[in-house]
């Protein structure tokens, strides 16, 4: 079948106080329709990045993008900026971190949906405002009719989350970014957004790419996963396979670091030194100065994706073997 | 030069770091201008070619010439050296300003943010109604009481931005009293006193400066509103608002006699402005702005190559 | 709301009893006799300085002379002018009308302009024309308001002749141009602010959730930015407006308009007390109900305000 979304050696440059910054250098990643697909990495690897670039959030004075993102066989990077408004939310849609602020303080929620629907249909006031109501009863808002009339600050957390999905789902889009968007709840709430994310998934055919750097979350929602290392997808596959079994030794540690399971007085897994400034456009594997199995070959220039089977990627010259010991 | 700015990121982070420099070539541009002013009107009595009272009434509302660089007045008065003196005046009147409103102001501020309660409430009950003034409207009536003169004007004024800084420094208070290293000094025993005027204040400094170098140039503004109103500086002292009022009867036939002073406001006002944004930026590393790739790799990687070649 | 606006009207009235007792206090700093600078120069008996005493209650403690003028001015009567031998009332009744005109002349035109070019600015920022504007702004900021209306009288009305030089009256002709210099300040302030707060609000985050629906950009530029960067812009509108009527007392006597600032400045100069108080007592009430209105303006467009 063929791939909802294509990134291919995708390039972000960003410039910043201290100089050029390679935020992203050479990123590959595919999502399939109806498919949700997790990108996990640690904080500052680009996934969030990635996930802009997708949706051209970017400040065009300031970045600078190479490469090619194709949805539905659609060149994203060559749009014009009119034509990139229309597709999103209809098309594609963002859902972001921080839910407080990501809604507008001064209008009402049913107003900000409706808003949203009327500027992608055209339709009347009166129609919007049933549609907005249809979206919060779908993401689990009741009373729909009374809540539509209030304030962002007058909800919690949770809810302003829910209203966040519901206008990124107003349109019907086939696509759905979800950055981290759990990260500033509580668990409880986080399991029932992630539920309500998989039960628009499937009921709309949607597919969701979903970024965290929780594993639990990948392993509970997505059916594929990338990992996401320094500006780089460092490996790609199935994630009950992931889980089982990563090949390239980033993942290999990140998992095994992930506390809980081992026997009480064992040591916490880490991995040492820190990653890796960006200033320069990687000439080698970026994970080598910390990987316990690197040697010259890794040092001298980047692994290529060597495929593992069944579509397993990993950017490795020595991918691990599934039952290999740490 | 842009490795000033682009330089490597210290792996040690002092408390406040300061990105970029401080000397932009609009800022150095205007201290420069600043300390020559500074410096001229310092030396006033030595740099000015005439005594700015002497009158010469043989030459009344000359243009400018070799003899009077920029003219004489109706009492054939050097412009140019009342300008200079007149820029002693605005100058020394306007730290004045400052300086009582700092003195009164800060400390305020300090013990209203950190004490709260009825102390609080009793100093910003008192800003506000000092604030349901116009500005300059309090002023003219602190004059009217006081008498009309340099000095008269210098404390209204003086007492008129106190509430401004009371209240920016309170903001400001208010932020870092609830910092731990507050918490700290305070389990350590330290007195109030020390603990306002020996750790808070110092954090607070920069941000106020910035605000003194924006109300050293209102101050000159608002001096010379008074004194164009002769509620300031009388006659016959020279005196930048003064003068313009003087010039206003002649203004068809030597516009300059007002014009020139004016100039000379603004002039000194736009380069405090331009300093304070410097030093604003400077302080506050969000607002500095970036330049675009092609400008950056141009000079950046033009370095590279002369690194590399040479 | 109801409530809210009754609060806000209670606390107005107490700062304006606070006020008005600073105002009657700051004007008396340095004594003075007023009969005697009135009948300076001219042979008066001793029995006619008395009577004169006794008419403006000037033999009277300073505590009931300013309960006499106090009591009379919420009724509208401000006592009597020592220079003018008018009621003060008939004085600024003559001029009020004239230096209001001129301030919300000014506080539109200078909105009108201000607003659009601050969001251009936001809009364009670091562009040429950014760059421009902002050096403008500078320099008006820089300028007093007596300089421009200087200059503005020299060059339009004096040299080109496209305004008359005659600036008395109500006219709209004869107050464009005192209008447009009195409004060059606020516009260059406003115009600041409101590029700063468009800035930061074009940075936040809901903005950039706007964004990502597919709003058309204009949309979330004028009605969703400018709406939220309404705030601070307003605030510090209401200062410029304060400091606006001073300004008109200026531009005023620049241009020889006969309004209120010519009659505060002559009473300052000639002691003229009962004028002093009452024409600042009054300004200060105007600015109070600019704040008011401020306010209210507030509560209405920020719904975290209203339901405080």
């Amino acid at each position: 079948m063929d791939n909802l979304l294509e990134i291919s050696n995708l390039t972000v440059e960003l410039m910043s106080t201290q100089g050029i910054v390679y935020a992203l250098s050479g990123v590959d990643l595919s999502v399939r329709p109806g498919e949700i697909h997790g990108i996990v990495g640690e904080s500052g690897c680009g996934k969030s990045m990635t996930a802009k670039s997708v949706m051209r959030l970017h400040n065009p004075r300031r970045t600078r993008m190479g490469g090619s993102i194709r949805f539905e066989g659609q060149e994203l990077l060559s749009l014009s900026d009119r034509a990139m408004e229309k597709l999103r939310g209809t098309e594609i849609s963002m859902i972001f971190q921080d839910p407080m602020t990501s809604l507008n303080p001064l209008m009402t929620i049913g107003a900000q949906i409706a808003d949203m629907y009327r500027c992608h249909t055209g339709a009347g006031k009166g129609e919007a405002m049933d549609k907005a109501k249809e979206m919060l009863t779908k993401v689990g808002i009741e009373p729909a009719a009374r809540r539509c009339r209030q304030y962002p600050f007058e909800l919690s957390g949770g809810m302003q989350q829910r209203v966040m999905i519901a206008m990124a789902i107003a349109c019907t889009p086939k696509l759905l970014i979800a950055d981290e968007p759990t990260t500033a709840l509580d668990v409880t709430i986080q399991a029932q957004i992630l539920e309500l994310l998989q039960k628009l998934s499937d009921d709309m055919g949607m597919s969701i790419l979903l970024i965290t750097h929780n594993f639990g979350v990948v392993a509970e929602t997505c059916r594929r996963v990338s990992v996401m290392y320094a500006g780089k997808v460092v490996e790609t596959g199935e994630t009950s396979a992931l889980l089982r079994g990563a090949r390239h030794p980033y993942s290999r540690s990140l998992i095994n670091s992930i506390p809980g399971g081992g026997e009480r007085g064992t040591r916490l897994e880490t991995i040492p030194g820190f990653p890796p400034a960006m200033f320069r456009p990687p000439e080698a594997c970026l994970f080598a100065p910390r990987c316990p199995y690197a040697d010259d070959r890794c040092r001298a220039a980047y692994p290529p994706s060597a495929d593992c089977g069944n579509g397993h990627l990993a950017a490795c010259f020595y991918p691990l073997r599934e039952e290999a010991a740490v | 030069m842009f490795s000033a700015i682009f330089g490597h990121a210290p792996l040690y982070r002092s408390r406040k770091r300061k990105t970029g420099r401080l000397f932009t070539p609009a800022v150095a541009v205007s201290f420069a201008v600043l300390l020559i002013l500074i410096f001229t009107c310092f030396f006033a009595s030595v740099l000015a070619p005439y005594n700015p009272n002497a009158q010469d009434l043989y030459n009344r509302l000359a243009t400018p010439s070799a003899r009077h660089l920029f003219g004489t007045d109706q009492n054939g008065r050097d412009l140019f050296s009342r300008i200079l003196y007149g820029g002693r005046t605005a100058l020394t009147s306007a730290l004045g300003v400052v300086a009582i409103s700092m003195i009164i102001g800060v400390p305020l501020g300090l013990i209203s943010g950190y004490k709260g309660g009825r102390a609080d409430t009793f100093i910003m009950r008192c800003c506000d109604v000092l604030l349901s003034f116009p500005s300059l409207l309090l002023a003219f009536v602190l004059v009217a009481g006081l008498g009309r003169n340099t000095f008269n004007a210098v404390l209204a004024l003086g007492i008129v931005y106190v509430p401004m800084l009371t209240r920016l420094t309170r903001s400001l208070t208010l932020v870092e009293k609830n910092k731990v290293y507050v918490s700290a000094c305070i389990s350590l025993g330290y007195s109030e006193r020390r603990i306002i005027f020996r750790h808070i204040l110092p954090n607070c400094i920069s941000t106020i400066l910035v605000q003194i170098t924006l109300d050293i140039a209102y101050a000159i503004l608002d001096l010379a509103s008074l004194s164009f109103l002769g509620l300031g500086t009388q006659p016959p002292q020279a005196d930048w608002g003064a003068m313009l009022d003087e010039g206003r009867a002649f203004l068809l036939i030597n516009p300059l006699l007002s014009l020139i002073p004016g100039f000379v406001i603004v002039v000194t006002v736009v380069a405090l402005n331009i300093f304070s944004d410097g030093l604003h930026q400077y302080l506050d590393p969000a607002q500095t702005a970036l330049p675009g790739f092609r400008k950056y790799e141009r000079k950046y990687l033009k370095k590279k190559e002369v690194e590399t070649d040479g | 709301m109801g409530k809210f606006i009754l609060k806000r009207i209670e606390q107005m009235v107490l700062v304006l009893v606070v006020v008005s007792v600073l105002i009657f206090a700051m004007v008396r700093i340095t004594p003075s006799d007023p009969v005697a600078s009135m009948t300076k120069g001219r042979n008066v008996s001793e029995e006619t300085k008395n009577e004169l005493r006794i008419h403006y209650h000037l033999d009277k403690n300073p505590v009931e002379q300013y309960l006499i003028w106090i009591t009379g001015a919420v009724q509208g009567d401000f006592g009597e002018s020592y220079r003018y031998k008018q009621g003060v009332s008939d004085l600024i009744g003559q001029r009020i009308g004239v230096t209001l005109k001129l301030v919300v002349m000014s506080g539109i035109l200078s909105l009108l302009i201000a607003l659009p070019a601050g969001i251009l600015s936001a809009i364009k920022m670091n562009t040429w024309l950014d760059k421009l504007l902002s050096v403008l702004t500078l320099i008006f900021v820089a300028s007093p308001v007596f300089l421009t209306a200087l200059v503005l009288m020299l060059v339009f009305a004096l040299r080109l002749g496209w305004f008359p030089s005659i600036f008395q009256g109500n006219g709209i002709k004869q107050m464009i141009l005192p209008a447009i210099a009195l409004a060059m300040n606020m516009v260059a302030l406003t115009s600041r602010i409101t590029r700063a707060g468009m800035i930061e609000q074009l940075n936040s985050d809901y903005i950039r959730t706007a964004t990502s629906n597919g709003l058309p950009r204009r949309r979330v530029v004028l009605v969703y930015a400018f709406k939220n960067a309404l705030i601070p812009v307003i605030t510090v509108t209401s200062v410029q407006l304060g400091t606006m009527l001073v300004g008109a007392v200026l531009v005023e006597s620049i241009f020889a308009m006969g309004g209120l600032g010519d009659l505060l400045i002559t009473g300052i100069k000639t002691a003229d007390y009962p004028v002093v108080q009452s024409v600042t007592l009054l300004l200060v009430f105007v600015f109070l109900c600019i704040n008011l209105l401020v306010d209210v303006f507030y509560a209405v467009i920020d719904p975290r305000i209203r339901m405080r």
